[in-house]
């Protein structure tokens, strides 16, 4: 009976979000009209987004490796602060980072430098990843190993990297699937050779109002990957542990003496190194430009935006965590989880304007232009951290649940004593992530909102108006705001994990 | 049954502190969200009262319309409605001026926001508007073709405008550079001199419509064939290839390029905002293609007599100023620039010997082959 009252339950949120999570595939289609029509250059388009893509994806996860070594070594109280430096080039423009790359290096064009530039925005990000997953399961029988006497390239070689295969290819396929969905990084560093899905769905949408091609690209990308990773679906990670505190018991400072490396510094820090060279240029002109603007004098409109930024930050953040759970509390069988870990959302022009539905009607306003923005940022960004940590999160979950259900546990009692407490840190930190991100997002707000109501499109508008330097100085308050929130968020994580 | 054991004999073994620790836990949990819960409705609140009521008189506002006025919908892009933009006064500007014809009568502006044509055109099915602002000479015809608009009623005179689309602003594209760095084209010829090697910035046109404008102005000059040959002998003398005007003008600013393809007014945003005297526009001896941005009312329009009385007030000289100013483009009533840097870019405009700059008729252009033609050219070429 608890059982059928389990399978009930977690039958009916799958189903909902599986409904959520397609309605901007279905809203694409109403739009097209069900006129389905793929590009006159199709296989072209596929071609060279898969090489940009697939090399853009091996560059930064062996970046991101690198990376992960260094902030394994830092100190527990510290990690904050670097998770926050390595997280920085993610969160801003991605124009900013090609910028500051074209800087340095003026004359590098074509495919390297794409997969280059993605590497410096990405790295980071998946430094952070991989280091949470050593720390938090491979501590107790590594640290077994160093007192046997294995030294640290052993240790990476037969202990950590064997099992972390499965994470790296999904960190890999991560990344491949954004490189798919660039737009401006392929255009500025590869010319008419870089072509991507975003590029040509964005065509299709904002400049000929073409939902048709639209829609047949957005789907053959989630066709595409979704055999891709039925493919590859039974990889699985290493020996599980025997017990659940085989991740717990060894202290952070002995995951780090043991595996942490320095020199992985410069791979963490070098697309933020990039990125600040770029932001902070002349901060005086960035100034004087705000100045111009009369932004400093009323300052109601910097009010407005900051405080939109806050709610779809928030907002954003805990919508994302909210599904998650829902998701990963839903009982997920094997085929289920297939698909889930499968799923890809569409392009930010489809997903942005299918929110549009929501309060269809109703007149514009900041409150909706705010449940807008954070639902597409929830639908963009769930899949994503979905695939980077919580399939394997809700697998290791999948033998204790069994147990309890076996044991006559009911539905309730499984979630709130069982899962809800192994899964609220990871909660905690991807809702963390996604509001780092919605600070200086103006992608999802540039196609919702009705009005510059965030730092982000104030940012996009300023750089529209000739004024690139006085959006430097905005994005600069932005990240730090960011960051800000993102160690509120991880603060919230760690004060339920004690 | 391992785990669940394990879990029950730690609970034993550490007894209270356990349960001290999770109730610690618990508290630690509801205090962060009910602190998170505060935030995002303080933000909500304050934020949606600060975007109406009082605060709306500020011309730096969101533009939303008056409580118990007649809102006139205009959708319109960022720039054009930020606090530096030209909207805020000339929102202003038309509300007062109503407000002093029509004492009894409250009109408001409220604005909304759209980028791009095809995104313009799908919004107004959600948010059904009384004006649009933001096509341009090449996205009216998608327009155009995508639903019905309503006469502006204005006179047939009006500069590269008919019966539903009208003219507000406009400027030539070329090229601009800064005095001092470089020598400047003086024709499409030019521009293939091994002297700009790496050094132009040019936009995407199957993204950008000034892009577009480029790569359609080469056809123009030397047919389809000519226009391959051309584009190959350009490349090595292109720095970037940008997805929009911003990121273009943006290197370009940087000094990671040292010419690109803009308007002839932007030298005039750097040496009145910047006091920076070294911009400078490069006319060509050949006619330059000029960019022009319309508004249309839609037939489905509910305040569509205020709509026309709006139109009517952006054509009008005192509009006509800001949007000069403000958007830093050529107003279409030429009598708003008399006595002005622009009004000097307008007197240079002409076919005869005196003047300097030659404009292509915007409107017809003479690009005998199709967009998907001129496109395809441009992806040939493989920049």
């Amino acid at each position: 009976m608890k059982n059928n009252r389990a399978n009930l339950y977690g039958r009916s949120v799958l189903w909902g979000l599986a409904i959520l999570f397609l309605l901007p595939y279905v809203f694409s289609l109403v739009l097209s009209k069900g006129r389905l029509v793929l590009p006159s250059d199709f296989l072209n388009l596929v071609w060279r987004s898969w090489l940009q893509a697939t090399l853009s994806g091996a560059l930064a996860t062996a970046f991101g490796l690198l990376g992960a070594g260094f902030l394994l070594r830092v100190s527990h109280l510290r990690t904050s602060l670097w998770e926050g430096v390595a997280l920085f080039p993610a969160v801003i423009p991605s124009g900013v980072i090609v910028l500051g790359l074209m800087d340095l290096v003026p004359e590098w064009r074509g495919l390297w430098a794409i997969a280059a530039a993605h590497t410096l925005i990405s790295s980071g990000f998946i430094a952070v990843v991989l280091a949470r997953l050593v720390r938090e399961r491979m501590g107790a029988s590594l640290e077994l190993a160093w007192v046997e006497g294995a030294n640290r390239l052993l240790m990476w070689r037969r202990g950590v990297l064997p099992r972390l295969f499965p994470e790296l290819f999904r960190v890999w396929l991560t990344i491949v699937v954004s490189s798919l969905g660039s737009f401006s990084v392929p255009l500025l560093l590869g010319g008419s050779q870089a072509y991507t899905f975003e590029i040509a769905i964005h065509h299709a949408i904002r400049l000929q109002g073409a939902w048709g091609i639209a829609a047949s690209l957005s789907l053959f990308q989630l066709f595409l990957l979704v055999a891709f990773l039925f493919l590859f679906q039974n990889l699985r990670s290493g020996q599980t542990p025997t017990t659940i505190r085989s991740g717990e018991s060894a202290s952070r400072a002995g995951v780090a003496r043991i595996l942490g490396f320095s020199w992985g510094a410069p791979f963490l820090i070098l697309g933020t190194a990039v990125s600040l060279f770029s932001l902070v240029r002349d901060p005086f002109l960035g100034w004087r430009q705000l100045q111009s603007t009369g932004l400093l004098e009323h300052r109601d409109v910097l009010l407005v935006a900051l405080q939109g930024s806050v709610a779809t930050a928030a907002l954003s953040g805990c919508l994302t965590a909210l599904l998650l759970l829902l998701a990963a509390t839903s009982f997920p069988g094997p085929r289920s989880r297939r698909w889930m870990n499968a799923y890809v959302a569409p392009s930010v022009a489809i997903t942005g304007f299918a929110t549009l539905a929501l309060g269809w009607g109703a007149p514009p306003s900041f409150n909706w232009d705010v449940a807008r923005i954070s639902l597409g940022a929830a639908l963009l960004f769930a899949p994503v951290i979905w695939r980077l940590r919580w399939a394997e999160e809700v697998s290791r979950l999948e033998g204790a649940v069994a147990v309890a259900q076996t044991l006559g546990a009911g539905s309730s009692l499984i979630i709130s004593r069982i899962l809800l407490p192994r899964l609220f840190p990871a909660a905690f930190w991807s809702g963390g992530l996604v509001a780092f991100w919605m600070w200086g997002d103006y992608a999802i707000g540039s196609i919702v909102a009705s009005r510059n109501m965030t730092l982000g499109l104030l940012a996009k508008s300023l750089m529209e108006s000739y004024r690139l330097e006085a959006a430097a100085l905005l994005l600069l308050a932005v990240l730090v705001l960011g960051a800000v929130t993102y160690r509120l968020f991880t603060w919230g994580g760690s004060s339920v994990h004690r | 049954m391992v785990w669940i054991t394990t879990s029950t004999n730690a609970i034993a073994d550490s007894g209270g502190s356990v349960n001290q620790s999770v109730k610690s836990g618990l508290r630690a949990r509801a205090l962060f969200a009910a602190l998170l819960l505060i935030v995002i409705l303080a933000a909500l609140v304050f934020g949606a009262r600060l975007t109406k009521g009082p605060v709306a008189e500020a011309p730096s506002t969101s533009g939303l319309g008056k409580p118990g006025a007649r809102v006139v919908r205009v959708l319109a892009y960022s720039s054009f409605l930020s606090t530096w933009g030209p909207g805020p006064t000339l929102k202003r500007m038309f509300e007062h001026e109503r407000e002093v014809a029509k004492p009894g009568e409250r009109v408001s502006i409220e604005y909304l926001q759209a980028e791009d044509a095809g995104l313009l055109l799908a919004k107004l099915k959600v948010f059904p508007s009384d004006l649009v602002i933001g096509f341009d000479q090449f996205t009216r015809t998608q327009a155009e073709s995508d639903r019905g608009w309503t006469p502006h009623g204005m006179s047939s005179g009006l500069k590269f405008s008919d019966e539903t689309f009208f003219a507000f602003d406009w400027a030539p594209i070329g090229f601009v550079f800064r005095a001092g760095e470089i020598d400047p084209p003086k024709s499409l010829d030019d521009l293939l001199s091994p002297r700009f090697k790496g050094l132009i910035a040019l936009q995407d046109p199957r993204s950008s419509s000034p892009g577009y404008q480029f790569l359609a102005w080469v056809v123009a000059e030397k047919g389809e064939t000519g226009a391959r040959e051309y584009l190959q002998k350009l490349k090595p003398n292109v720095q970037s290839v940008s997805g929009s005007w911003s990121q273009s003008y943006g290197l370009f600013t940087r000094g990671l390029a040292k010419l690109v393809l803009s308007y002839a007014t932007s030298p005039l945003y750097h040496r009145y905002t910047e006091k920076d005297e070294r911009y400078r526009f490069a006319p060509f001896a050949t006619a330059h293609p000029a960019q022009v941005e319309y508004a249309v009312i839609p037939d489905d329009c509910k305040e569509c007599e205020l709509a026309k009385e709006f139109a009517r007030f952006l054509i009008s000289p005192p509009a006509q100023q800001v949007l000069m100013n403000k958007n830093w483009m050529l107003p279409i009533n030429a009598l708003a620039a008399e006595g002005t840097a622009f009004g000097e870019i307008i007197e240079a405009i002409g076919d005869g010997p005196a003047h300097s700059l030659k404009i292509r008729d915007p409107i017809k252009p003479d690009v005998a082959v199709g967009r998907d033609v001129v496109l395809k050219l441009w992806e040939d070429v493989k920049f």
